[in-house]
């Protein structure tokens, strides 16, 4: 059975400044995989990339044995920034994008229907989505990549900026879907957050995977007891 | 110091802001341009304008010849007044002139003549433009028109003044001839009292008669003198002795040739013997020398014959010679003589010769003395002529008294003619019927098509150019751009939605218009709806490219304005297109908002036919869907937006 996503030596060029420097790995189904990194680290590259919305200057992605163009059906994509129409309710924002994907009349009444519980806007379906507050408005962002039911969901900094409150709520959501075995590929600053959620990490630095393996392998490999430890002692010579 | 760093960050966000600084240098460029032309003056050039009614007569060829030089029409004749008004409906005429057909006739006999002018009178400021400058041609062709009514009077009359003029100079004429023949008679008579012609004709003929006889006379001594008899006597003489000297010398050569013909028989004779006195002394036989003796004997005998006839021949030779002699010295005598005789003759010739030198002479001026006489039975002929010439002269004064009462009656009928017409309508032949060809119910009704126009154009510049716009700055489109197709079916549903609300608002519009100011509902209904759909088609793309490219909702705004308020200007909304420089025409035609304008006007006030409006506006829409596609293919790259 083919890995969820495959990439081998995947590279981004613009200009003469390498962004990603052929960078591989694989994730399996129902998997849940972290990329760490620091600002313009090219983990943002690397997803985008992935997700099909940007075109890689060499190596291959494949998602499902796919290439990832003809496999973006199977993808959702969580933006770092909101994503949705401002001026729609919840409710037709997810209609929109269902449509938009071709999801039945019928099937898309049950889906939106499972999706609004599932991110905890039952009671604000039909509230504008400018009146929803910061943390209600993440979820609605979640629940937009959601309503193609795809099979491999990147998340891209899903919490950054958020309250302690509502990314313990984000957290919760993602816990479900990797209930329902999808595979999430996730980028994130926060070390606790990548502990807690990924099976899996990697380290980005200048556009290269310094280090891969479980939070626990990584730990154990350079010696220390902090997963925040270990991405400051890779980065640092950097410094 | 602090509101100086203020002054500061605001010049620097406006020179960082490239749109606002655009429309800061655009707008007065293009203020300053057509608005200075527009208000600058109202010069209109080349606008169509129709003509109906007898165009090539020569009353209504100075009209159309005033209009045609003024440059301001571009005149184009039309046979039927129905096919020029469905022209002018249609937006393709400014205006037809109808002229009546008595056109002609009545103002060739002096009267006045209404010409009528149909008018767009939706558009104020074309109209006053237009009747302004027919005003003028019109005022102008009725001063020519005048001008030409008192040219023909100014021309009769000179034609009048010139007759008489021709008539008081053949007058002239005719009393130099006259006086002329008087003198010349005066003259003749005189040199006529002074001439017996018949009398010197007689002397003169008895004198040329004496001539002729005395020339005879000369001729005949002059045949038969002894001289030439002497002359034919030598000549004879001459030729005999010539004759017989000819016969001598052929007789003596013929002697000569036979006295050598026997001298050589005679030769060979005394060889012969010679040779057979040799082989009789050789010969031993007896017989044979008695034969040879024998020969020998008869050769000898011969050859002394011979000799006998030579001798003969050679006396005969010598006579001859002599003869010869004797006829050699009569011949030298005969020339001798012959010269002698021709010296006489010569002589005697050259004495008569210039007797009849003289008599020639004599004979000449008597030729001359005759011709003068000729000469004056000429002069009496001349009399004679001159007195006839002089009749002639009567005559021909006569005749010219006839002209002269037939110049005056002219003269009368031409005066009569010119003053029988009215000087009120000489002066003002030409009326002008201006008619305006759409009602008017309230001030609404003629800016209708304008607003509709203006509102479609802002409502779908600014509804899709933001739309665009909030979908990349909502980041949307990174939603759209994951979904395979989405963008596109975006860019389409954002178009069809716009064209579904320009419906609605046109409506709004109409029924507002109608409920409030009393505007008649348009007759096509369907034609409304088509030109709102294939309006809001065309405005909405340029707005959703205007999207593409603008960062943010304000710099959509900005880019809407800075392509809205040219088309303002230039679409028949602020200015009439006609009142603009010419080399704005073709840009004109290149603004959808132009046709937009038209196609409502035509739906809405001249109900005509708008085909090529909708027609550029569907061309607009293909342009602009391609220049959609490759926006959408060239904006993909997701780096764009986030």
């Amino acid at each position: 059975m083919a890995p969820a996503l495959e990439v081998k030596e995947l590279a981004k060029v613009i200009g003469e400044k390498i962004i990603v420097d052929r960078i591989s790995f694989s994730v399996d189904e129902g998997e849940t995989f972290g990329f760490l990194g620091a600002n313009g680290s090219g983990k943002t590259t690397t997803f985008n990339m992935l997700s099909g919305l940007l075109k890689p200057s060499s190596g291959e992605a494949k998602i499902f044995g796919r290439r990832v163009k003809d496999a973006r059906r199977e993808v959702g994509f969580v933006t770092q920034q909101d994503s949705f129409y401002e001026t729609l309710t919840v409710k037709e924002n997810l209609e929109f994008f269902a449509s938009q994907y071709g999801v039945g009349r019928e099937k898309q009444k049950d889906l939106i229907k499972k999706i609004i519980s599932q991110i905890k806007l039952t009671s604000k379906a039909n509230s504008l989505a400018s009146k929803l507050s910061g943390g209600m408005k993440k979820r609605l962002n979640m629940g937009c990549s959601l309503v193609h039911e795809p099979k491999i969901i990147f998340l891209d900094e899903p919490t950054v900026g958020l309250d302690p409150v509502v990314r313990k709520d984000i957290w919760k959501l993602i816990k479900e879907l990797q209930a329902e075995k999808k595979t999430i590929i996730i980028t994130s600053h926060y070390m606790e957050e990548i502990e807690y959620l990924c099976s899996k990490v990697a380290i980005m630095f200048a556009g290269r995977i310094v280090a891969s393996g479980t939070p626990a392998q990584l730990k154990k490999k350079y010696k220390l007891k902090q997963m925040e430890d270990v991405f400051a002692h890779l980065v640092k010579p950097a410094r | 110091m602090r509101i100086l760093h203020a002054i500061r960050k605001e010049l620097l966000e406006t020179m960082h802001d490239h749109t606002m600084l655009a429309a800061l240098i655009v707008f007065p460029v293009f203020v300053m341009l057509f608005m200075g032309s527009a208000f600058g003056s109202i010069e209109i050039q080349g606008l169509p304008v129709g003509v109906v009614g007898p165009t090539n007569t020569s009353f209504s060829s100075v009209l159309f010849s005033d209009l045609n030089q003024s440059q301001a029409f571009n005149l184009i004749n039309y046979d039927s007044e129905e096919v020029a008004m469905t022209d002018f409906r249609d937006g393709q005429l400014r205006a037809v002139i109808i002229v009546p057909e008595d056109f002609e006739a009545a103002l060739g006999s002096g009267s006045s003549s209404e010409v009528r002018i149909a008018v767009d009178n939706s558009d104020i400021a074309l109209q006053e433009a237009i009747l302004a400058a027919m005003g003028s041609v019109i005022q102008a062709s009725s001063t020519n028109i005048t001008r030409s009514y008192v040219t023909e009077a100014w021309d009769d009359l000179y034609l009048l003044n010139q007759s008489a003029a021709d008539l008081a100079e053949d007058l002239n004429e005719s009393r130099a001839k006259m006086e002329q023949t008087r003198s010349q008679l005066v003259k003749i008579q005189e040199n006529m009292s002074n001439i017996d012609i018949g009398k010197l004709e007689d002397s003169l003929d008895s004198a040329a008669d004496e001539i002729v006889l005395m020339q005879d006379k000369i001729a005949e001594q002059n045949d038969s003198s002894f001289l030439n008899k002497s002359e034919d006597f030598l000549y004879n003489a001459s030729f005999a002795v010539n004759h017989s000297i000819d016969t001598v010398g052929e007789t003596h050569a013929k002697l000569v040739d036979q006295s050598a013909e026997l001298n050589d028989t005679i030769d060979a004779l005394d060889a012969s013997i010679s040779a057979l006195e040799f082989i009789k002394s050789t010969t031993s036989d007896n017989l044979t020398a008695t034969a040879l003796e024998i020969n020998i004997a008869t050769l000898e005998s011969l050859r002394n014959t011979s000799v006998q006839q030579a001798d003969d021949i050679e006396e005969e030779i010598l006579e001859l010679e002599s003869l010869n002699d004797t006829l050699q010295s009569f011949r030298s005598s005969l020339e001798d003589y012959g010269v002698e005789l021709g010296q006489v003759k010569a002589d005697q010739s050259n004495t008569l010769g210039e007797v009849l030198d003289g008599l020639s002479a004599l004979d000449s001026s008597l030729i001359e003395s005759k011709q003068t006489i000729t000469k004056l039975k000429l002069l009496f002929s001349e009399i004679n002529s001159t007195t006839n010439e002089i009749d002639g002269t009567l005559e021909e004064v006569l005749e010219q008294t006839g002209s002269v009462d037939a110049l005056i009656n002219s003269l009368q009928g031409t005066v009569a003619a010119q003053t029988a017409k009215d000087p009120e309508t000489i002066a003002a032949p030409l009326s002008v019927k201006v008619e305006n060809q759409y009602v008017r119910n309230s001030f609404v009704d003629f800016i209708l098509p304008r607003v509709i126009a203006v509102s479609l154009m802002f409502s779908c510049f600014l509804l899709a150019s933001i739309s665009v716009v909030r979908e990349k700055t909502s980041k949307t489109i990174v939603r759209l751009l994951m979904i395979p197709g989405a963008l596109g079916n975006a860019v389409v549903a954002k178009i069809a939605s716009i064209t579904l609300i320009s419906l609605g608002q046109v409506g709004l519009i109409l029924i507002i218009a109608l409920l409030l100011f009393a505007v008649g509902m348009p007759s096509n209904i369907m034609m409304v709806v088509l030109g709102t759909v294939m309006s809001a088609l065309v405005l909405a793309s340029v707005g959703i490219i205007i999207g593409f490219y603008a960062r943010s909702e304000s710099a959509a705004i900005q880019t809407s304005l800075l392509i809205a308020i040219p088309m303002l200007f230039l679409g028949n909304i602020i200015f009439s297109p006609d009142l603009l420089p010419v080399y704005t025409q073709a840009l004109q035609q290149l603004l959808p908002l132009s046709h937009i304008t038209n196609l409502f006007k035509i739906v809405l006030i001249t109900d005509g036919n708008p085909s090529t409006n909708l027609i550029a506006l569907g061309i607009a829409f293909v342009i602009l869907a391609i220049v959609q596609i490759i926006t959408v293919m060239k904006r993909r790259d997701i780096g764009q937006y986030i």
